[in-house]
């Protein structure tokens, strides 16, 4: 049954980017709903499951867009990275590190887009992408985190606990 | 006599690396069998499978978008309407001065560019199927490919004629549209002021709107003035309506003025575009 939701949380995240989002773009900034998505699934659920989500839906939102396919997924290994000192112990509050992680996660995303676009030819202001684009949307994202949490805690009241992945934490 | 030999199990920090590699991996072969064209015919599938449900979703949010939008700025609404019908009056007064009338006629198909003025040109009508409106990259997919005529580079217009980008990836049974707010874009424009034409260059930003650029500050534009494709250059036919001057201000320092371009064509809101087919843009590169 869990997979089943994820598969469709999948589904709908990937979707809802390229066709809803940019019209509503709540807040004027359009929240990164595949980053979200994988750092609270990683929280909840553990980094392993939560790292499967962010190649599933990296993969899928990358096919239906523009973006080089991969791109997406590369750029969301260090937020489910950083979600993943929740289980070690390091940091036990969950939501924090959660925030903390889409944080640090759009800032890994757009440093790397913008090397990216820069190696194909297409180079962008570092100060622009940082001032613009990089620190606006990690702060609509991070504003966005608590939601994403309490519905998929609230979702796993349901589905029961994680069944797959490393356990890192004692 | 030998012991039993004794093989650790790998430890979970050691499992989750070899996770974060076998991803990492996946991501970067992606990424280079996607730049190479292999997974052309898997965006295509995915493009086509989702388009019934992400044309379904995209209807219900510009709808909604709109409505969110026209509640937060009635007040904004109605003053732009106020000022509107002065623009208007002030053009039709302006209008009026003008003595010859053909001139005048020439003057409004020019700037304005409606479909039925241009009926030599060739147009293929196409819905917009996604939309990638970041500050990093601003694009459309549209549902109409190389199977049906269309070209890289070809220019894409919205219903009312104004320009809304250029062809950039073409699939056969769809392509992405770079819209002229990309941070990538740059048009060849000339600006409509009330002293005759002004040559510039639309350029697109991250995260603002696009910026004129390369207008001397003598050409005496301001707020309201229509800016319109020059043909220089050769990847935009002349005349094609881009937007309107916004927050024009010179400085006594610089030879340029600093003015932004509210574009025409309603970018985040578009439903159904218009490919010219009959234009061939050419890159005539630096002299």
């Amino acid at each position: 049954m869990r997979y089943v939701v994820a598969a469709l949380l999948v589904v709908l995240v990937a979707v809802l980017a390229g066709s809803a989002m940019p019209a509503v773009r709540p807040l004027g900034v359009q929240p990164d709903l595949a980053l979200l998505l994988a750092v609270c699934w990683a929280v909840v659920w553990g980094p392993g499951e939560g790292l499967l989500i962010a190649v599933a839906v990296g993969m899928l939102a990358d096919l239906l867009s523009v973006r080089p396919v991969g791109l997406s997924v590369l750029g969301m290994l260090p937020a489910v990275l950083m979600a993943s000192l929740s289980e070690t112990g390091v940091v036990r509050a969950a939501l924090p590190v959660a925030i903390a992680a889409v944080g640090a996660g759009t800032l890994a995303q757009h440093a790397l887009f913008f090397v990216v676009s820069a190696a194909m030819g297409d180079p962008l202001s570092p100060l622009d992408v940082s001032l613009r684009s990089a620190l606006p949307g990690a702060l609509i994202n991070m504003l966005w985190t608590p939601l994403a949490y309490v519905v998929l805690r609230g979702l796993r009241a349901v589905l029961g606990p994680r069944a797959l992945g490393p356990r890192l934490g004692g | 006599m030998v012991g039993p030999s004794f093989q650790p199990e790998p430890g979970p920090v050691f499992r989750w690396a070899l996770w974060l590699l076998g991803a990492l991996a996946l991501a970067v072969l992606s990424m280079f069998l996607s730049e190479k064209g292999a997974l052309d015919p898997l965006r295509a599938l995915t493009l086509r499978a989702s388009a019934p449900v992400s044309l379904a979703l995209r209807e219900a949010s510009l709808d909604l978008g709109a409505l969110v939008d026209g509640f937060a700025r009635r007040n904004e609404l109605a003053s732009e309407n106020e000022a509107l019908r002065q623009e208007l009056e002030r053009l039709r007064a302006e209008l009026a001065r003008r003595e010859d009338a053909s001139q005048r006629l020439a003057e409004l198909e020019r700037l304005l560019q409606l479909k039925s003025s241009r009926p030599q040109d060739g147009l293929v009508g196409a819905r917009v199927l996604a939309a990638e409106m970041g500050p990093l990259r601003q694009a459309v997919a549209i549902d109409r490919g190389s199977d049906d005529g269309l070209r890289e580079g070809m220019i894409v217009l919205s219903e009312g004629g104004s320009l809304v980008g250029t062809i950039a990836r073409l699939y056969p049974d769809h392509a992405w549209v770079t819209l002229v707010t990309d941070p990538r874009s740059a048009v060849n424009v000339s600006v409509q002021t009330g002293q005759g034409d002004a040559r510039g260059v639309v350029t697109g930003r991250v995260g603002l709107p696009p910026s004129l650029e390369l207008v001397p500050r003598e050409a005496g534009i301001e707020d309201g003035d229509l800016v319109v494709t020059s043909g220089l250059g050769g990847k935009y036919p002349p005349g094609l309506l881009v937007g309107v001057a916004r927050s024009v201000r010179a400085h006594p320092q610089n030879p340029f003025v600093q003015a932004q371009v509210e574009p025409s064509a309603p970018l985040s809101r578009l439903r159904t575009v218009l490919v010219l087919t009959t234009f061939t843009p050419t890159d005539l590169g630096a002299p």
